[in-house]
């Protein structure tokens, strides 16, 4: 890894705990624009830890963040918060709300002042349109999967941290996936992506973040 | 529309689709405040001394019961990372958030005082200094309480532990709040208990919710 000057994401000397376990020493690697890596491991290796951890959730004891070779804090910088999506576990849905009442939500959230289009687009796009008007409570796991994903196309960022991202899709969820995220590398977008399944036989990684067993 | 508003009505939209959830404690503080005229004593003046109390425990009740709901959905459905990981401010949003649960919780209730007024034969003409009081009140122990409940977000059983970090807090502001009301209804100046509570009013609109981020913050910091 270059020190300084690099384009996009780069992750030095990391160490990765969860509590009290060490989980990974001195991680070091780099996102370029236009790339994603993947992120493998067994159960408990701590790749939801490092992509919470590079969102800002978590407080990063050892190692450092840089965004275009500048050091930054991924809890502090709003910079940071603005560039980056992170889709969990959760699929950070209201379960009250509709479809499009959430993706209005989020972007609220993201200080969108009137995100019709966006969120339109957004469904359109995950084939969600007939679903619109329904409480998200109602829906399928993979159709509020489609939905936490649309949300990824409504308000586009140039990072975007996810895990398991295709968990309970279907077919054709994951097909739309995939076209999305070739969009979003085309246009100069990274992505770090945590997985079981290697996604390489959709669209192959720059690279791979392999992280060990759990000690 | 501007975000924060947005933000604000889909709140109040989301409480008022699980309205029986939400209003069901109200309606129960609302009767037994109406059985106390009926089980006490009916001697003169007797319960008009006592009404600011129970108008204020009710008021404290009302908002100690929806305290432990007030951020734990948003948790599990994975909203409040979202939050903390928002380019808005989260201090904002939580003042906003907290904003929309006084509005169910207290608003509610200080809508129904001219009712419990009249029905605990308290003295009309003091209304406006209990409605004033239970106003400035309500609103800080809204904040105080959710700064409970964001410190005991993430453990289990945790309506204990809020009920003992809250009702303590409580305690002052339900002395100075009744106490107004009463100094009002035996003819004297009720401004030092107001003033306090303002003071306490403007500290924790002011501070508390800076508290309550640094709270869900450290809360996601495992």
């Amino acid at each position: 890894m270059e020190t300084g000057g690099g384009q996009g994401l780069e992750v030095r000397a990391v160490e990765l705990r969860r509590g009290r376990r060490l989980l990974a020493r001195s991680l070091s690697f780099g996102v370029r624009p236009g790339d994603y890596l993947e992120l493998t491991g067994p159960n408990g290796s701590g790749k939801s830890t490092l992509l919470r951890l590079i969102a800002g959730l978590g407080r990063m004891e050892i190692g450092e963040l840089f965004w275009n070779g500048t050091a930054f804090n991924p809890q502090k910088e709003v910079a940071h918060h603005a560039r980056t999506l992170y889709l969990g576990h959760a699929d950070g849905l209201k379960g009250l709300l509709s479809i499009g009442e959430n993706l209005r939500l989020f972007g609220a959230l993201r200080g969108c002042r009137d995100p019709g289009k966006e969120v339109e687009e957004g469904i359109g796009f995950y084939g969600l349109g007939h679903l619109r008007q329904v409480a998200c409570e109602r829906l399928s796991q993979g159709q509020r999967r489609r939905a936490a994903l649309a949300r990824l196309r409504a308000f586009p960022a140039s990072l975007w941290l996810l895990d398991e991202p295709t968990t309970a899709l279907d077919r054709d969820g994951v097909e739309r996936f995939f076209r999305h995220f070739r969009l979003h590398l085309e246009q100069g977008g990274m992505a770090l992506v945590a997985t079981h399944q290697s996604l390489a036989r959709w669209m192959a990684p720059a690279g791979e973040v392999m992280l060990g067993r759990p000690r | 529309m501007n975000p924060w508003l947005f933000f604000f009505r889909t709140e109040l939209g989301v409480s008022w689709r699980e309205r029986r959830r939400v209003m069901l404690p109200l309606v129960f503080f609302a009767i037994v405040a109406f059985l106390f005229p009926l089980t006490m004593n009916p001697k003169a003046g007797l319960l008009a001394r006592m009404a600011p109390g129970i108008i204020w425990v009710d008021a404290m009740l009302a908002i100690f019961l929806g305290l432990e709901s007030l951020f734990r959905h948003d948790h599990e459905e994975g909203i409040l990372e979202q939050w903390v990981l928002s380019p808005t401010s989260l201090e904002l949003r939580v003042l906003f958030k907290v904003a929309s649960f006084w509005t169910v919780t207290s608003l509610p209730l200080l809508l129904m005082s001219p009712l419990l007024v009249l029905w605990l034969s308290f003295p009309v003409q003091e209304l406006g200094i209990l409605l004033v009081g239970l106003f400035l009140g309500t609103v800080t122990l809204c904040f105080l309480g959710a700064l409970g409940a964001a410190l005991t977000l993430t453990l289990r059983q945790s309506s204990m532990l809020i009920a003992v970090l809250f009702l303590p807090i409580a305690t002052p502001i339900l002395i100075f709040g009744a106490h107004s009301a009463i100094l009002a209804a035996r003819d004297l100046d009720p401004r030092p208990a107001l003033y306090l509570l303002a003071t306490l009013f403007f500290l924790t609109v002011g501070i508390v919710p800076k508290a309550i981020s640094a709270a869900l913050r450290i809360s996601y910091e495992t």
